[in-house]
This record gives C-alpha cells, sequence and structure tokens, in this order.
C-alpha cells in the first residue's frame, strides 16, 4: 500500500473515531502513532509518544495561550462585562433592537479581552438574555444575537485561534492579532445593521427602549474604560514592537488580576475557580496540539500535503477557485468541529498549498478563522449556539433558526475580505 | 464471592478512587501555583527589562517549564471533569446500551495510548537524569522535569480506570443515561 493511501485511511480512521465519541486529542494520536508504526515502524512511534507531550506541553511559542486564557477569566470574574453591556444600552438602547445592538457591541468590547467566544457567549447569555426577555425581545433575535456577538471573540484579539495558526504556519502572532481589529469590526457593524433591519421592518422583535441623557451615558462608561486601558496595553505593546505575543499574555493576565483586585470582585475561592477553569482549558487544547503534532507527522512521513500540492498545481484551474473551494470545505468541516480542532487537522496540508498559490499568510489566517466562526453558528454542531442554548434555556433549534441572518452577515464579510483583502493586510503592514 | 466479600473490596476501591482523587486535584493546586508564577515571571520580566535594562535571566526556561508541569500534571483532573473535548453528536442518538459501550471503548483506547506514553516518557526521563542533562541558563538538572510527563500520564491512566469502571458500572445497570 502507498504512502498516500495509508494517509487517506488515517484520515478516514480519524474522523470514525471522532465520530464515536473519542476524545479528539485521544483519537489524532493513536492514528497518527499507528501511522508511523505502518510507515516507519514501531521504534519511531514509540520515541514519538514519549518525547511529544514534553516538548509541546513546554514549548514557548504556545506559552500565550494559557496566559490569554487567564487574562479572560480574571475580566470575566471582574464583572467588567455587566457594566459594558449596560453601558452600550444607554448608549443605543433608545433604537429599535436597542437591547440586541449593545449585546453586539458589548460583545464586540469583551472580545478585545477574551479570546474564547464560547465564554463571551455564555457570559452574555446570562447578562443579557433576561433583559431582552423583560422587554418581549424575539427569542430568536435574542439568542441569535448572542451567539453572533459571542463569535467576535476568537476574531478581535487576543484570540487563541491566531494563537495556534501562528504557531503552527510560522506565521507572525502580533501581526494576525493586528490583522483580526479591521474584519472584526466589520463584522460586528454588519450584525449591528441586521438587528436594526430586522427590527425595524418588525418592531415587535425588538422594540426601542429609554432614551438616556448623554451624561449618563458618559458616567457609565467607567467600565469601558477598564477594558480600553487593557487593550491599549496588550495590543498597544504588541503593534509597537514593545513585546513579544508571550509577555503581552503576562501584562494582560497581570492587567486583569490587578483589575478584579481593584473592583475588589476576587477572593481567595474566586481565584482558585478562575485558576482551575484557565489550567482545564489550557489542558485540554494543548493535549490536542500533542495529539495533532504525532498525527501530523504521520502526515508529514506519507508526503500527501506535497502530494496534493503537485496534483492541484497541474489543474488547469484559476487560483481563486481553489481557494473558494478551500473556504467551502471548512464551512462544512466547521459544521462537524471546533475551529481549534480544524485548524490542527488541516493546516498541515492545507497551508503549503495555500503558500503555494500565492495568498497572503496573514490573510488566510484571518479568512480561516472567520470561516471556523461560521462552524460555532450552523447545525449540527454548533457550540456556540449550544453554549447559548444551555445558558438561556432556549431550544437549540430554535437559537439554530435565529442564527441565520448572522450567518449571512458572515459570509457577506468573507466576500468583503476576500475581494478587499487590504482590509487586514494595511495595520499589520504598519506595524513596528 | 460471598456478599460481604463483595461489600469489602467495593469500600476498599472506592478509598482508592478517593485517594486518587485527592491527588488529581492537588495536582490542579500545584498547577494553580505555577499559573500565578508564570504570569507575574513575565510581567515582570518585561517590566525589568523595559524600564530598568534588567531583564530576569532564565524567564524563557522557567516559563516553558511552568507551563509544561500546570498541563501534564492537569491531564487527569482534566479527564475526571470530563474537560477533554469530544463529539458527541452520532454517540448521543445511540441507545442507553451502544452508548454505554463506545464509551467505553473510546476509555479503553485513551488507556492504551497512555500506557504507552508512561512507559516510553518513563524510560526518557530516566536516560535524561542518568546523562545528567542541564538548562542552558537556569541552574540545576534539567532531567527530572522530564517526569511530568510519566507522572501526569500514570495518573490520567488511573483516571481512565476509574471511568471504565464506572461505565461498566453503567453498562450493567441497563446504560448510560
Amino acid at each position: 500500500m502507498s504512502p498516500i493511501v495509508i494517509s487517506l485511511l488515517g484520515l478516514g480512521i480519524l474522523l470514525l473515531l471522532f465520530s464515536q465519541g473519542v476524545h479528539i486529542a485521544f483519537a489524532f494520536a493513536i492514528v497518527g502513532a499507528l501511522g508511523v508504526v505502518i510507515l516507519k515502524g514501531p521504534t519511531a512511534a514509540l520515541t514519538l509518544l514519549g518525547t511529544t507531550p514534553y516538548d509541546y506541553a513546554t514549548n514557548s511559542a504556545l506559552l500565550a495561550i494559557p496566559l490569554f486564557i487567564l487574562m479572560g477569566q480574571f475580566v470575566y470574574v471582574s464583572g467588567i462585562s455587566q457594566e459594558l453591556f449596560n453601558t452600550a444600552y444607554k448608549l443605543v438602547g433608545r433604537f429599535h433592537g436597542g437591547l440586541a445592538l449593545a449585546t453586539n457591541i458589548a460583545g464586540t468590547i469583551f472580545g478585545a479581552c477574551c479570546g474564547v467566544s464560547m465564554a463571551a457567549c455564555a457570559t452574555f447569555g446570562t447578562i443579557a438574555y433576561p433583559e431582552m426577555v423583560k422587554y418581549n425581545y424575539d427569542r430568536k433575535l435574542a439568542t441569535g444575537c448572542i451567539a453572533a456577538g459571542g463569535c467576535l471573540s476568537d476574531l478581535i484579539p487576543p484570540s487563541n485561534a491566531f494563537i495556534l495558526f501562528g504557531v503552527l504556519t510560522s506565521t507572525s502572532i502580533g501581526a494576525l492579532f493586528i490583522a483580526g481589529i479591521i474584519p472584526g469590526l466589520i463584522l460586528s457593524f454588519l450584525n449591528l445593521v441586521i438587528i436594526y433591519f430586522i427590527c425595524r421592518r418588525n418592531p415587535t422583535m425588538g422594540p426601542p427602549g429609554q432614551v438616556f441623557p448623554f451624561k449618563e451615558v458618559l458616567k457609565s462608561s467607567y467600565s469601558v474604560l477598564w477594558v480600553l486601558a487593557l487593550f491599549l496595553l496588550v495590543i498597544g505593546g504588541l503593534f509597537a514592537g514593545i513585546f513579544t505575543p508571550t509577555e503581552a499574555g503576562s501584562i494582560g493576565a497581570l492587567g486583569a488580576f490587578i483589575i478584579a483586585l481593584v473592583r475588589r470582585k476576587l477572593n481567595f475561592s474566586g481565584l482558585k475557580s478562575v485558576l482551575t477553569n484557565s489550567i482545564t482549558t489550557t489542558c485540554f487544547i494543548l493535549t490536542i496540539i500533542i495529539g495533532a503534532m504525532i498525527f501530523s507527522k504521520f502526515l508529514a512521513i506519507s508526503g500527501l500535503s506535497a502530494t496534493l500540492g503537485d496534483w492541484i498545481s497541474t489543474l488547469a484551474i484559476s487560483r481563486h477557485v481553489i481557494m473558494v473551494c478551500i473556504l467551502i470545505m471548512y464551512v462544512i468541516l466547521g459544521m462537524f468541529m471546533d475551529v481549534l480542532s480544524m485548524i490542527l487537522l488541516t493546516i498541515p496540508i492545507v497551508f503549503p498549498l495555500v503558500i503555494s498559490l500565492g495568498f497572503d499568510p496573514v490573510w488566510f489566517g484571518v479568512m480561516l478563522t472567520l470561516v471556523g466562526e461560521i462552524g460555532l453558528l450552523t447545525p449540527p454542531v454548533g457550540m456556540n449556539v449550544f453554549v447559548v442554548s444551555g445558558v438561556t434555556k432556549v431550544p437549540v433549534g430554535e437559537v439554530f433558526s435565529g442564527i441565520t441572518p448572522f450567518v449571512i452577515m458572515m459570509a457577506v464579510a468573507m466576500v468583503i475580505m476576500y475581494i478587499f483583502p487590504d482590509l487586514s493586510l494595511f495595520l499589520p503592514s504598519i506595524m513596528m | 464471592m460471598e456478599l460481604g466479600e463483595i461489600r469489602r473490596c467495593s469500600s476498599v476501591l472506592i478509598k482508592i478512587e478517593k485517594y486518587i482523587r485527592y491527588v488529581e486535584k492537588l495536582f490542579i493546586g500545584i498547577g494553580g501555583v505555577l499559573f500565578m508564577a508564570l504570569m507575574f515571571l513575565g510581567a515582570a520580566d518585561v517590566i525589568g527589562r523595559y524600564f530598568f535594562n534588567k531583564p530576569i535571566q532564565g524567564t524563557l526556561e522557567a516559563s516553558e517549564l511552568m507551563m509544561g508541569g500546570m498541563i501534564l500534571l492537569g491531564w487527569a483532573y482534566t479527564m475526571q471533569i470530563n474537560g477533554h473535548v469530544k463529539v458527541d453528536l452520532v454517540v448521543n442518538r445511540y441507545n442507553p446500551r451502544a452508548k454505554a459501550i463506545a464509551n467505553i471503548v473510546a476509555l479503553i483506547l485513551g488507556l492504551g495510548l497512555f500506557c504507552l506514553v508512561f512507559w516510553q516518557s518513563l524510560i526518557l526521563a530516566i536516560r535524561f537524569v542518568n546523562e545528567h542533562r542541564v538548562f542552558q541558563i537556569l541552574p540545576g538538572p534539567a532531567g527530572p522535569y522530564h517526569f511530568f510527563v510519566p507522572v501526569g500520564a500514570f495518573f490520567l491512566c488511573l483516571e481512565l480506570i476509574i471511568q471504565i469502571g464506572h461505565g461498566i458500572q453503567e453498562l450493567r445497570e441497563g446504560g448510560a443515561k
């Protein structure tokens, strides 16, 4: 059997194990090790199993992941998210769909200090949904805008998806962070437009709220200043070249820790819970990375990505057709897997191809994250939808139907990013 | 086996399970301390370098070790709280019995994998200690830190055995809920 057939069989077995409920990290490592046994013999596979966990658990390039997770957890316990929502509501509450608009704005700002979209969904599901129910908002719109607003956390820096993509492809994580800002803001704006449009056409879905004097809006914007300061510290430091992404993570986590202490929101049991949640989240992400590295070693030995690249280069079709096919494949894959697993599974195969076609790696990182966001909202495995459904107790089917306009907006954002790549590449190009 | 003997055995097993899970929790406590140290050390290094032109020597190596300890010792506890991600979509459509069997098979596969990881990483760690490996900047031997992997894998194996036991019990009672 040729190495290519073995690698394709390996991919098939991997997807089979995923579907049968085998833990993603374990499935990656099992198939990868078996593949290496067949291609290189048992000694190579056993050595790989012995060395990979330590090599990647102590890999300095991955240090930023736990630190940004810790930063997000400290911001969460500091109670800033509730105040962000209140401020945003005072600002836009008077418009049609004011509470939904406020949820999206607060989600955008919260994304600037939290890199995990599911955490943002859980946060605003708890804060914004009860308010929207109180003001008779349509349940589909309410849950849809929470799930969509949460997605912005993965695009607006800091983002774990960007860190992982950067590590796997040796692309600058700082450049990826900066490149995500404008696409994140565009997506947020598109969400605001669609919410306003829906509620304007059918005011019963999201009635306008109270008008607040500007003085009160300004007075309540105290919490925004905390987030703004933290964001400027982390992203400003990266942008100015003062520190690396890992150092930005340390400074950001310390800044968020100080904010939580100053606001008197952190006691010993709170700290214990923050640390436990951060460790277990980091642990599952890093274990998947360890498993995926064993699997990608198997793919590298088999030569699958090189063969695929050679084959595609012989096809007489435009590189844009190939890229659109790749993006459609990601949309489909994203329906069944989370963003991180999807990146780990496909990057060793797809990235060399994308580069050989002449696309910019930073731009591709942004597109990949954006397409991964669509996967978080689409059935059957839309993780953000499950989180929102779990928090709000609204049936999953209802949340899925509420998400449709936002998925369309994401597709629009993707088209815009595709036609105008400079929207994501402009800021990194002026980075120091 | 008589009823009394079965009861004695099961009470011993429950005690063993309690102790194992206590150690797993203890590891998370150690991980928490390492996490805070990681944050403070990284920030102190940046502040020292930027404001006083005095970076802390060996920060990167120490940070790598802290992250390694935190993750590898946290393997078992993450498993205990069901923190390792899996795709349940197909399995959730199975009947309770088939679901319980799929769960046990997944756990056995994980156990097999981590037994191999334990074995290989233990050999490697012993070799590194015997070779007296050292760090580039940090003082002291580097070898002992390689024991994070076999220790983490050992407790993950114990946790997987506990969960397989619970899975079998669940299967005997009619399947997964």
